[in-house]
This record gives C-alpha cells, structure tokens and sequence, in this order.
C-alpha cells in the first residue's frame, strides 16, 4: 500500500462493497415488512422473528463454510478438477480477520494473497454474505404462519450457507464449471439467487403443506388477506431499494481487463462476476427499465392489484437479471414484462393444481421468474462468451436451459424436499394445529394480546377504585 | 505481557494479523462451530416445550375458542372484551 493509485483502487474497491452491503440490509429489512405486512396479526411477532434470525444464523454459517465453498467448489468438485486451494477463505485463514496485508505468519499463504486480500475479504465476503440472507428470505415469505422457527432456521443455513454458495461456485464465479461447459450466464442472478429460493420454497411448501382455512371443500383457493397491505408495499419498495445494491456488489468496480483481452496495454473497466466487461451505467439503464416493464405488465394483468404490481416491478428485474449487463434497456423492459406475464400465471396455476399455498408468492417472483430469466437469457444472447477466457463455452439457449434446472430442481428444490421431509419426519417441521390456529402470538405464554387487554382492564379497575371512572 | 500487536512504530509492510492471539484461529472457528449447533439443539428442545404446553392449553375447547376470539380482535378494546367480558361490561 505504498502505491498512492493502487491504494486508491483497493481501498475504493473496499469502501464500494461497504455501501453495497449496507444498502443490501434494505432488502432483510423490506423482506420482515413484506412478511409481517402479509401475516394476520394473530402471527406477526412470530413473523418477524422468524425470518431476523437469518441474520446471525446464516452469517456465523458463511464464515465458518459458506466462504470457503465459494471458492473451493468451483471444479464441481470433480467435475472440471479437484478442490480448489483458497487459503484466505477458510475460516481459520489469518485473512479471515483484521490484516494488515503483510508477511503472512501461514505457509498457505502467499504475500500476494495477503496484499489483496487483507483489505477486501471482509467487504466481499459480506456482500455475498447479504446475498445468503437474501436467498434464504425469501423462502422465508413462503412459509409464514405454520412453519416451526427451529425447522426454517436450520433450512435457511442449508440454503444460505451452503447450497446457494455451491452455486455461485459453480455458475457465479469466472471459472466455475457451468461457465466452462455450459457458457452459462447470470449476471445479476436471476437463477443463483432468485431460481434456487423459489425451487427451494416449493420443496418446502410440498410437505410443509396450505395454512389451515386456505383452500375450500372445492379445492379452490381462499385470499387470506394481509393484516397490513401498506407494510407490504413499503416492504416491496425496500427491496426495489435494496436490490439496486445487489446490482452494484455484483460488478467489480475496477478491473484490468486487458491482458484477458490479449490487449498489450492496460484496460481498466467495470466487470461482472465473471470479470467481463460492462459498465455501472449499463445497469442502472436496464435495472430501471425491467422494473418499469415489470411494474407496467402486472398492473395490467392484475387488473391494478397492489399486491402483484409491486411483486411485478420485482420479478420484471429478476426475470431480465441474467443479461442485464449487456441487454438493450427496451430489450430488459420487453423481457421483464413477458417474464412477469409467466410468472402470474403460473403462480394461480400451480397454487389451484398442486395445492401450493406460497404465502407471499415467492416461487413465483423468484422462481418462475428467475428460471424465465436464465432461459430467455441464453436466446437474446446466443452466441456471447461467458467469459474473458476463449476456452469455455459460449452463451447458448441449451446450456442455459440446464443451468436452470441446476438451480431451480438440482440446488433448490431436491435439497430442501430431502431435508424438510426429514424434519417432518420428526415432527419438527410444522407447528401443532391448534396452536396454528389460536396464533403464534396469542397464547397462555406469549400472550402479548392478552397482556395488553389485561393491562387496559387493569387500568379500568384502578380508575373505578381511585373514583375516576364510575364504578 | 502482551496478546498481540506491541508497537506501531516498525515498518508497517510486515505487519500481518492485528488480532489478539495469533496462531489460535483453529481454537476458535471450533470454539464457533460448537457454539452454533448448540444453539439450534437449544433452541429446539427449547420451542417443542413450548409448543407441547400451548397444545395442550388449547385442548380445552373453550380456551382454544377465547384464543381465537382473541386473535381476530381487531383492536383493544374488541381484545380486552374478548380477553373479560363480564368486567368489560362494567367500565
């Protein structure tokens, strides 16, 4: 650091995914509105409670292995090669803390590794740390009001901090195995992220099993309203605030893309995860054009429904995320609103098929429309490389396919099938029926209702003894 | 005696880990691991006795329906005449 420009970058590169981080938390914050808004009130502590324990839960999980994986499993493992070597990301890794990038005290590591890594290890490890949080609230949302807290909490750790991580590995990192074979394409995760928490909300939901009261005699759906429609939306708009710093943590903020490019000079630029070029204003461009086109097609289509418009403007960016840094802005609007169009549909259809009681519609906004998102992805841009390398295989409409099946069905949905099956083997997954139906929060122990009616009729009590009130 | 870092007057490019206790980093990440599942087994034990309690509460038919009654007040004042309806009527 004795280089005034290349402590510049560094050190601007530290800061940058700082402040993503920071406007990430906006998502965790609008995910318990949106959940707490959509619960009735009868559940809403046990809501939010619910889905804040991701935060420590998941975040001591990604340091201890979630890191780690990022970086090791991008071969397959034996897939493309062995177990990578990642010596800075294991947890007892010396750059798993405060550093100042000198002499490493272990053989594992190099001085190189302790130069660049010191300073930015804790910044991106958090940045993709918020996105865990992120996968694993979603699922949260779908859930609500019947799922026993132990059971979700331990399969947000499995999704937060292991399956979605194995993912970036293998789809979400320059030289994972699905951009050497498959040339596949995420920029903004439409299936890393938003494919792999639905899928896993729908392996969930199968045994979780429809809140009670949801379906008629008939089989067809009831609504079961929000206690607080308004929390919802401010809730939705939290996450359209903290998306735009997803966005941002996604990209290197400078890169010498040079030398990749077989360029004989330098070439600093922006990048993608897969240290291939695009720029900020690219995705500020696209990002606000897929929520318009997102927000425009499921107004329409919802005939003004509140609830799906804001969820629209949502999926219209996940459903336009995989290529939204190289898409056209009219090309990422046009894809958002036929995205959103799917994900309706689908949504009534499979909640009337399979009676699929996903509370917020969380399968639907991410994962029909993060699985639309990949697939459209490898159409508009067939033919692209996946990455700066030559040697790995170009975007196609096939490998984008199966990249996501690997992310909804392979990482999301089995994994969560399997383990929520175990729990409710056990017993652990669902709470007791009656209980479910008195409240979460109205109980003989957590009776927060009946404290505050006490206290009033205590209050009353006491003014008819003092001769305030009559008696 | 000292657990770390002893001045900050050397040459600042050897500088390599600022934590206390260097070289104990294997002791601790065990010390977090142990710690982590340990609070699921707790808090596990810790929900099923709370629940085994509610469910047995609300057998009794009567409690369970005060509860529900209870649950879909919409605000104090339904809550306090659903919680005692026979005071209520005298305030």
């Amino acid at each position: 650091m004795s280089d005034q420009l290349g402590a510049l970058t560094t050190i601007f590169t530290e800061v940058y995914y700082w402040v993503t981080v920071v406007f990430m938390f906006l998502i965790h914050v609008g995910f318990c509105m949106y959940e707490v808004g959509a619960s009735r009130r009868k559940h809403m502590m046990h809501t939010l409670m619910k889905n804040t324990m991701v935060i420590p839960l998941v975040t001591v999980t990604f340091f201890y292995f979630g890191w780690w994986i990022y970086f090791g499993w991008i071969n397959g493992p034996f897939i493309t090669g062995g177990v990578a070597d990642a010596p800075w990301a294991t947890p007892w890794s010396e750059l798993m803390g405060t550093h100042m990038g000198g002499k490493p005290m272990s053989d594992a590591l190099t001085a190189d590794d302790t130069m660049g890594w010191a300073r930015i290890n804790g910044v991106f490890w958090a940045a993709f740390l918020l996105f865990s949080w992120t996968a694993a609230s979603i699922v949260s949302g779908a859930v609500i009001e019947r799922i026993r807290s132990g059971a979700f909490w331990l399969l947000a750790v499995l999704i937060g901090s292991f399956t979605w991580i194995i993912d970036a590995a293998w789809g979400w990192s320059p030289d994972g195995w699905m951009i050497q074979l498959l040339g596949y394409h995420d920029a903004y995760a439409s299936g890393v992220i938003h494919a792999i928490a639905g899928g896993f909300a729908l392996g969930v939901l199968v045994h979780l099993g429809p809140r009670i009261g949801k379906f008629r005699a008939d089989g067809t759906p009831r609504n079961i309203v929000p206690h607080n429609p308004w929390l919802v939306t401010i809730g939705l708009f939290l996450i359209y605030t903290g998306f735009w710093g997803f966005y941002v943590a996604c990209n290197i903020p400078i890169f010498d893309i040079g030398p990749a490019a077989g360029m004989s000079e330098s070439f600093f630029s922006t990048t993608n995860i897969y240290l291939a070029p695009t720029t900020t204003s690219a995705i500020t461009f696209n990002f606000l054009m897929s929520l318009s086109g997102g927000l425009m097609a499921a107004y329409l289509i919802s005939k003004g429904d509140a609830f799906w418009t804001y969820s629209g403007g949502l999926a219209g960016v996940i459903a336009a995320s995989s290529g939204n840094d190289l898409y056209h802005p009219i090309q990422a609007m046009i894809i958002a609103a036929v995205g959103v169009v799917f994900v309706y549909k689908m949504h009534f259809w499979v909640e009337r098929r399979f009676k699929i009681d996903d509370v917020v519609g969380a399968v639907a906004v991410h994962g029909y429309g993060g699985f639309f998102g990949v697939v459209i992805a490898g159409f508009v841009l067939w033919g692209y490389p996946s990455s700066m390398n030559p040697d790995y295989a170009a975007v196609t409409p096939w490998g984008q396919f199966i990249g996501a099946i690997i992310m909804f069905f392979v990482l999301g949905f089995l994994p969560a099938w399997i383990v929520a099956g175990i729990l409710k083997g056990m017993g652990l997954l669902r709470i007791p029926e009656r209980v479910e139906l008195a409240g979460l929060d109205v109980s003989e122990y957590h009776g927060r209702y009946l404290d505050k009616a006490e206290v009033a009729m205590a209050e009353r009590k006491e003014a008819r003894e003092r001769g305030y009130l009559k008696a | 005696m000292s657990t770390g870092i002893e001045s900050w007057n050397v040459n600042l490019l050897d500088i390599g880990p600022m934590y206390p206790f260097p070289g104990t980093e294997m002791l601790w990440v065990i010390i977090g691991l142990a710690t982590w599942i340990l609070w699921h087994i707790i808090q596990i034990k810790m929900e099923n006795r709370v629940y085994d309690r509610e469910d047995a509460h609300y057998k009794d038919s009567a409690v369970l329906e005060k509860a529900m009654v209870l649950a879909e007040a919409e605000t104090l004042v339904e809550s306090m005449k659903a919680h005692d309806p026979e005071n209520f009527k005298t305030s």
